[in-house]
């Protein structure tokens, strides 16, 4: 299939593992996009969890923090950012719990903020229970709960 | 029953004048077929090209009324219902799932209701690609005379699922998820239907119904 109609095709919205050989180069677009934001912030790491979790991202998710957080020195929080996730699945929020778990192996405390309502009603009626993972509403209350404080500097 | 570009024709005419001509040359092919017969996408699709030559011809001055326009390409009614059929083999097949089921409801479905179908399909499809080696899901959005029905229904030639009684009434937890996947979807839907037969495959069809607006 030429690229032109390829692209034309992507761009109507008619999706990928319905066109030969479309699925394959997504796949590889994956690979380039498997990048997670972490950021230190004092003695805590925030991460940022991309919009959508596929299987390998979700894996490479928790490679990422556990590497990063097994070489860091004097962590003692970890952040992890969902606001940019779209909906949160039974798979996403055990991906989710695993890491916050993977955290406490390291001694860190893991707290979940900037859950949108859309999906934290859909985990409610889905019955999944996050009450494991340590929740906050803003990244301060995070830091707070996290017993860090932001001090301005004149 | 006339073409989208015989209705469309008379209405460019009246906003832009002669220029009306120039939009409708550079519009794409599918404009020649009939009046309310163009699926979602391509109505989508038209409509931004229409905005778009407009803002080009009225200089920005203002962009062509949507409700008008939409009228004549769909005939007054609703986009010819859309319908996708994916296949499930890869873990991004997952995601193309989600997008679409959001893609298909935006609009007809408050912004909560979308996510929750789009969840409740993603549990579907995750499910079918971790434990039946993938299979094919039908995505349908269908006007009824009050209300908006969107259905899903996932066939997989897997395994089957085994303990459906155990799993459904909660007593089940999973080794991969949290074992709660089908139990979830039943709560995002309004109707689930399970038919399935160890080694002959699973076929589980759900809908939820939403009042128009």
């Amino acid at each position: 299939m030429p690229l032109a109609d390829l692209l034309t095709s992507a761009a109507r919205g008619v999706h990928s593992s319905r066109i030969k050989g479309f699925t394959r180069i997504e796949a590889v677009l994956n690979q380039v996009e498997n990048f997670i934001p972490v950021l230190r912030l004092g003695p805590s790491v925030f991460v940022s969890v991309p919009a959508e979790l596929s299987d390998s991202q979700a894996r490479f998710l928790q490679e990422t923090v556990s590497h990063r957080l097994s070489k860091a020195d004097g962590v003692r929080g970890l952040v992890i950012d969902v606001s940019a996730l779209s909906l949160i699945d039974s798979f996403a929020a055990k991906i989710l719990g695993e890491t916050a778990s993977i955290a406490s192996q390291f001694g860190v405390k893991a707290v979940l903020v900037g859950i949108r309502p859309a999906v934290a009603m859909t985990l409610i009626e889905l019955g999944v229970d996050l009450r494991q993972v340590e929740t906050a509403l803003t990244l301060e209350r995070a830091l707070t709960k996290l017993k860090i404080r932001i001090v301005e500097v004149e | 029953m006339s073409s989208v570009l015989d209705s469309l024709t008379p209405v460019l005419h009246g906003l832009l004048g002669r220029n009306a001509e120039r939009v409708l040359k550079t519009s794409p092919a599918f404009i020649t077929q009939a009046v309310g017969s163009l699926d979602v996408c391509e109505v989508r699709e038209l409509m931004v090209q229409l905005d778009t030559a407009g803002r080009l011809y009225t200089l920005g001055a203002q962009p062509l009324p949507a409700r008008v326009l939409r009228a004549a390409i769909t005939g007054g009614g609703l986009a010819r219902p859309n319908e996708q059929n994916l296949k499930v083999a890869l873990d991004t097949d997952v995601l193309t799932a989600q997008r679409s089921t959001q893609y298909l409801v935006k609009g007809y479905y408050s912004p909560t209701e979308c996510v929750r179908l789009a969840t409740a399909v993603s549990e579907l499809a995750r499910n079918m690609y971790m434990y039946a080696g993938g299979g094919e899901l039908g995505l349908k959005l269908a006007e009824e005379q009050t209300r908006m029905l969107f259905t899903v229904e996932a066939r997989d030639q897997g395994p089957g699922i085994r303990d459906l009684d155990l799993i459904l009434s909660g007593g089940y937890r999973s080794r991969t998820g949290l074992g709660r996947g089908l139990l979830g979807v039943k709560a995002l839907l309004d109707q689930l239907q399970i038919d399935t037969k160890p080694g002959l495959g699973t076929r589980i069809q759900g809908s939820k119904a939403a009042r128009k607006t």
